[in-house]
């Protein structure tokens, strides 16, 4: 059972047809997980990659106010907990005026490094 | 269980000192030893809780104290270290494969945020790495399902400090008033500075004891050691450092852990008297309310209001001060729990006595998601 972190993160490439968030969904029992897993760490199962379901629903919604250890990000930022239709909460930096219980979608973001990283942000039209 | 007793219990008080982990690991075993009577050549194995030493530091304590030859196993489970090195160790003892094992739990953590609890760089590099931030998420999730208050976070804080006064291993001793924790400096919304533990640095040691060596030396101060729920990550249980969770499948692992030792105890959390638990910031204790069975989910607010957790309550929970006020040297924090039960249950515990207690609790839970309750009783 691996799990799937990727060069950059758990992302898919830019215009990946599977969106932002590499995911995978169970064969099996139907559990997603993010990062994605090979196997499904609940019964074991074949779990391919996925396509998760956006936008999302803030359900959480706190700000960091103290640097962290090896963190890139400059403080205050907020981070949020977002839920998905395929029954799987997920954590993320939340970007934009925000409040708990608006639709959010990941986006592409990038580190002050140059690395890809993930946000969530108010969802619209757009298409990645 | 039916064999484990702890025939004594030694602790280096909790704050920050010049010393070397190896000294503050020194003056707990030295305690213990003392207090049990045992000499170092009749112990027949050491375990040692430690997250952030060197190699082989149980190995580096002990050199001080005596080589006597036997095993010495270092133990680390991030927060639930000395629960794990208990576990290990009482059934050792249960199993006869031991007659005295001498547990200690030591550290010397740094100042601040602590860093390495098991996140993936991206997560950390991306600053959603921070432990605070899941305290912070738990505490929402708790005031969304029940009616816990901003308020009623301070009020564990202060009642914490204010059992603190009377603890000389704490290392903040002074009552605060709600109004100050809620004025102290916002770290993750709910959450101020004053409803966070601190990492800090310390020592406690217990010398578990089999039945038929208790009764040999007359240990009548050894207590008996009912359960022990030891349980790590299931599918289901989201925290540090986990980045998801399935949303209506969370499970607790505090939950699993406390079941697991009231059936091997033959108890249940009516029979207790006193309960010390993982309060590194003031929802987990509330949390833990509901998850030990001390109340049902969404009464956590009520319980704490009524008074019944405080010194002189029904069931006063964390009476050392508990890590609020003592700050938490995370290797060490299980075993000062249990020294504060042990102590409490053999009547030692001075203005913080609670009277008659006969059966008591003690709870650890951390990163890498592990957990660790005890039920023991005089």
């Amino acid at each position: 059972m691996s799990v799937d972190i990727g060069p950059h993160g758990p992302l898919n490439p830019p215009g990946d047809p599977r969106g932002v968030l590499r995911v995978s969904t169970c064969g099996d029992c139907s559990r997603t997980e993010f990062p994605a897993q090979d196997a499904c760490p609940a019964c074991g199962g074949a779990s391919p990659r996925a396509r998760l379901t956006v936008p999302g629903l803030l359900t959480r919604l706190t700000t960091v106010l103290f640097p962290p250890p090896g963190g890139l990000v400059p403080v205050p930022y907020a981070v949020g907990v977002v839920e998905f239709a395929e029954g799987i909460s997920i954590m993320g930096r939340v970007i934009g005026e925000v409040a708990i219980g608006d639709a959010v979608t990941p986006a592409h973001a990038e580190l002050p490094n140059g690395e890809e990283t993930y946000v969530f942000e108010i969802a619209s039209d757009r298409v990645d | 269980m039916n064999n484990t007793f702890i025939a004594g219990v030694g602790i280096h008080p909790f704050g920050r000192f010049d010393a070397d982990y190896r000294q503050l690991g020194e003056h707990a075993v030295r305690a213990a030893l003392s207090d049990a009577a045992v000499k170092p050549s009749e112990i027949d194995m050491v375990l040692v809780a430690n997250v952030g030493a060197e190699m082989a530091k149980g190995h580096s304590v002990m050199n001080q104290i005596a080589r006597t030859g036997v095993p010495i196993i270092n133990v680390e489970a991030a927060c639930a270290s000395s629960g794990s090195a208990l576990y290990l160790g009482s059934q050792l003892i249960e199993t006869g494969a031991a007659r005295i094992v001498l547990c200690l739990g030591v550290e010397k953590a740094p100042r601040g945020f602590i860093a390495a609890s098991g996140y993936e760089r991206w997560q950390i590099e991306s600053g959603i790495g921070v432990n605070p931030v899941y305290f912070a998420i738990q505490a929402q999730e708790l005031m969304a399902s029940s009616g816990v208050t901003g308020e009623d976070l301070a009020d564990v804080s202060v009642k914490n400090h204010r059992h603190a006064v009377h603890n000389p291993n704490a290392m903040y001793r002074e009552e605060c008033t709600r109004e100050e924790v809620l004025a102290s400096r916002a770290v993750c919304d709910p959450l101020t500075l004053l409803m966070l533990c601190s990492p800090n640095e310390g020592a406690a040691a217990a010398i578990l004891m089999h039945r038929d060596e208790v009764a040999r030396r007359d240990q009548r101060a050894a207590v008996r050691l009912r359960g022990v729920g030891l349980v790590s990550r299931g599918p289901d249980d989201w925290f540090v450092p986990a980045p998801s969770f399935q949303t209506e499948r969370r499970s607790s692992i505090t939950a699993r852990a406390a079941a697991l030792a009231y059936e091997q105890a033959g108890m249940g959390p009516s029979d207790l008297d006193v309960v010390e638990c993982q309060d590194t910031d003031a929802a987990s204790e509330l949390i833990a309310y509901a998850d030990l069975g001390l109340c049902a989910k969404g009464d956590e607010a009520h319980l704490l209001r009524s008074g019944s957790t405080e010194l002189g309550g029904r069931i006063p929970v964390n009476p050392s001060g508990g890590l609020l006020s003592k700050g938490e040297p995370l290797g060490a924090s299980g075993l000062g729990q249990v020294h504060e039960i042990v102590q409490q249950l053999r009547g030692r515990s001075g203005l913080r006595q609670i009277d008659g207690a006969a059966v008591g609790l003690t709870h650890v839970m951390g990163a890498g998601h592990n957990s660790c309750v005890m039920v023991m009783c005089s």
